[in-house]
């Protein structure tokens, strides 16, 4: 026997089967509530697809697959609908890991820099819907490439300037605090653990006025200069939050608590309809 | 100061870098493990690096990029080998990964890790308290090289991954035998033996040997490139082979002629004699780190100096062949 290293069929996540059984069992939401539904071939063939998607951008999956999150998140847009269900989903599915992979580019690798599925899911969706894509997925993917790839570059410029920075500035500390950096770096992180707390606090409060700029919030002080910004498209809105705020291209903590009991839900309800379809 | 010593003993077979994957591979080609067994190792090391994937994206990202998921995969081996290459035997290694617990294993290459990382900052600060006072200004390098490995190693997900700037030679040029934090301890344990050995030297004769050799070369004392130890030692078995075996730096005056006629017709084998004799019988043999670290290296630098000594060179091998001032 040889023992193979090859890590990726074992990192390739769940088989191909279990991935259809997982989307299969979308159905019961999508019949129920959407009347589409898919077939086991179209489950295959979606399951391939995001098989080889994941292959073409250079990546493993590590979890499950992203396929009935994708399903369940799209299916309120309007446009998953009659004889192109298994196309559309197959479509999303392909963009979704392009853009992923895109993203992970743009942002260096950087951990810090990881957009989180459900940030790209929701991304995608509101590109989607809006009247300038109107469910076009490849409308959607050009349209998010245009918005969040310079955005997450200018972020990426931004860290890789700092760290510049800190090089530059670390050829020109004394030798002590080379040599005891690991130590002068702990005693920081304790005594800033305050300093840590306002800040994040400070980040929320900015945030939240940002929004309430870029919306349109109760404050007419800041309505004024964006009186035309609700009429405006998804698309210009995003653009102009960004441009002054690239950090705005990853959601709130409060946010992404809450997209992930609302995928937790799903994947329940997805479990829990597999279980029965499958006692039947 | 040496719980965890990397260097694989004469006799082993399989080097130590990439050590487990190697085992394994030869393990499964010659069926020394049986192949369910091979099967639940390879599970289980599965199991940890989609768990340290898992934990990168903080569960938020189902896909990594190839190159993390092998640095991942990279990381549980390397833990492997922290575990497996103390134990300073390939058939002892390889029975661990037959009959022990993988989990056990890896919990134990991570306690090595962690040692190693912190036997390693300790050494390299001593290391460099020591050789300062002859730092040339490849330790500025050094010092910053440092300052990345205390303060941005990653033992979980890029246990291996330790880039060493490697420009200041060791004493007989030795090469890192194994990779990551491990490297790291090698070299700056390397590091900490070469200072004990300048420091042994009266610190005088050592700035005066240095400042000879960077005149006779046209540089400055700091911009020598070679290894300062290696000069020293050198400088030292040319006294010791001439008759002394105190521990200065100053020759005779007619050291370089004595050392051609002595050696000129001479084998390797006995200038690396005499050179052990004389490191025996010198205080050098009282600091266990250095004579334990020199002793194995006094065969290349005996041969080193032999190919000089043979061909009537001594004086070009000697740093400062005409004595110090």
């Amino acid at each position: 026997m040889e023992f193979s290293l090859m890590f990726s069929e074992q990192f390739a996540g769940l088989a191909l089967a279990e991935q259809q059984k997982q989307i299969l069992a979308t159905n019961h939401a999508a019949y129920g509530d959407y009347g589409v539904r898919l077939s086991p071939e179209d489950a295959e063939m979606i399951a391939q697809t995001g098989q080889k998607a994941v292959s073409a951008a250079g990546m493993v999956a590590v979890g499950g697959s992203i396929v009935p999150r994708l399903i369940r998140w799209f299916l309120p847009s309007g446009y998953l609908t009659g004889q192109n269900y298994a196309l559309n989903v197959a479509e999303l599915t392909e963009a979704f890991y392009r853009l992923r992979s895109e993203l992970q580019d743009a942002g260096g690798h950087d951990p810090a820099l990881t957009l989180s599925d459900n940030a790209l899911l929701n991304y995608m969706f509101n590109f989607y819907t809006s009247p300038t894509c109107s469910g076009d997925a490849a409308e959607m993917t050009a349209q998010a490439e245009n918005i969040l790839l310079p955005v997450m570059r200018r972020l990426a410029a931004g860290r890789e300037t700092e760290r510049k920075q800190q090089t530059k500035r670390l050829s020109d500390q004394p030798e002590n605090a080379l040599l005891f950096a690991d130590l002068i770096e702990q005693e920081r992180a304790e005594s800033s653990f305050e300093e840590e707390a306002d800040e994040e606090s400070y980040d929320y409060e900015y945030r939240s006025a940002m929004g309430k700029d870029c919306f349109g919030g109760s404050d007419p002080a800041y309505q004024e200069p964006e009186a035309y910004g609700t009429r405006d498209t998804y698309e210009d809105r995003l653009r102009r939050i960004l441009n002054r705020n690239p950090a705005m291209l990853f959601p709130s903590r409060e946010t992404e608590a809450e997209w992930a009991d609302r995928a937790e839900h799903w994947e329940d309800e997805d479990a829990a309809a597999a279980k029965k379809e499958g006692a039947k | 100061m040496s719980t965890i010593i990397p260097v694989k003993p004469a006799g082993e077979q399989i080097p130590a870098r990439d050590y487990t994957a190697e085992l394994l591979r030869r393990a499964a080609a010659e069926e020394t493990i049986p192949a369910a067994r091979l099967e639940t190792v390879r599970l289980v090391l599965f199991q940890k690096a989609a768990e340290y994937a898992a934990a990168y994206t903080q569960n938020r990202c189902s896909t990594v990029t190839k190159e993390q998921a092998e640095s991942f995969f990279r990381s549980v081996f390397f833990q492997l080998d922290a575990a497996l290459l103390p134990l300073h035997s390939d058939s002892a290694a390889l029975a661990a990964l037959r009959d022990a617990d993988i989990s056990v294993l890896l919990e134990t290459g991570q306690r090595n890790i962690m040692t190693a990382y912190e036997e390693a900052k300790a050494a390299f600060r001593r290391a460099y308290s020591l050789t300062k006072p002859f730092a040339t200004t490849f330790f500025r390098e050094l010092l910053l090289s440092f300052e990345k490995f205390c303060t941005g190693y990653d033992a979980r997900f890029q246990a291996d991954a330790v880039t060493l700037n490697d420009f200041y030679p060791l004493l007989c040029r030795q090469s890192i035998p194994v990779g990551g934090v491990l490297g790291a301890h090698f070299y700056y344990t390397a590091l900490l033996h070469e200072g004990e050995l300048l420091a042994a030297f009266p610190r005088q004769e050592v700035s005066a040997v240095l400042r000879i050799y960077a005149k006779r070369y046209l540089t400055a004392p700091d911009m020598i490139a070679d290894n300062l130890a290696e000069l020293v030692l050198l400088q030292w078995s040319g006294a010791a082979l001439c008759g002394g075996t105190a521990l200065t730096l100053q020759l005779p005056e007619n050291a370089a002629d004595i050392l051609n006629s002595r050696y000129q017709y001479s084998r390797p084998e006995t200038v690396c004699a005499d050179l052990r004799n004389a490191v025996s019988q010198s205080p050098l043999a009282d600091h266990s780190g250095i004579y334990g670290y020199i002793y194995p290296l006094l065969d290349k630098l005996a041969g080193e100096l032999h190919r000089y000594f043979s061909s009537g060179k001594a004086a070009v091998i000697l740093p400062a062949p005409a004595g110090l001032p």
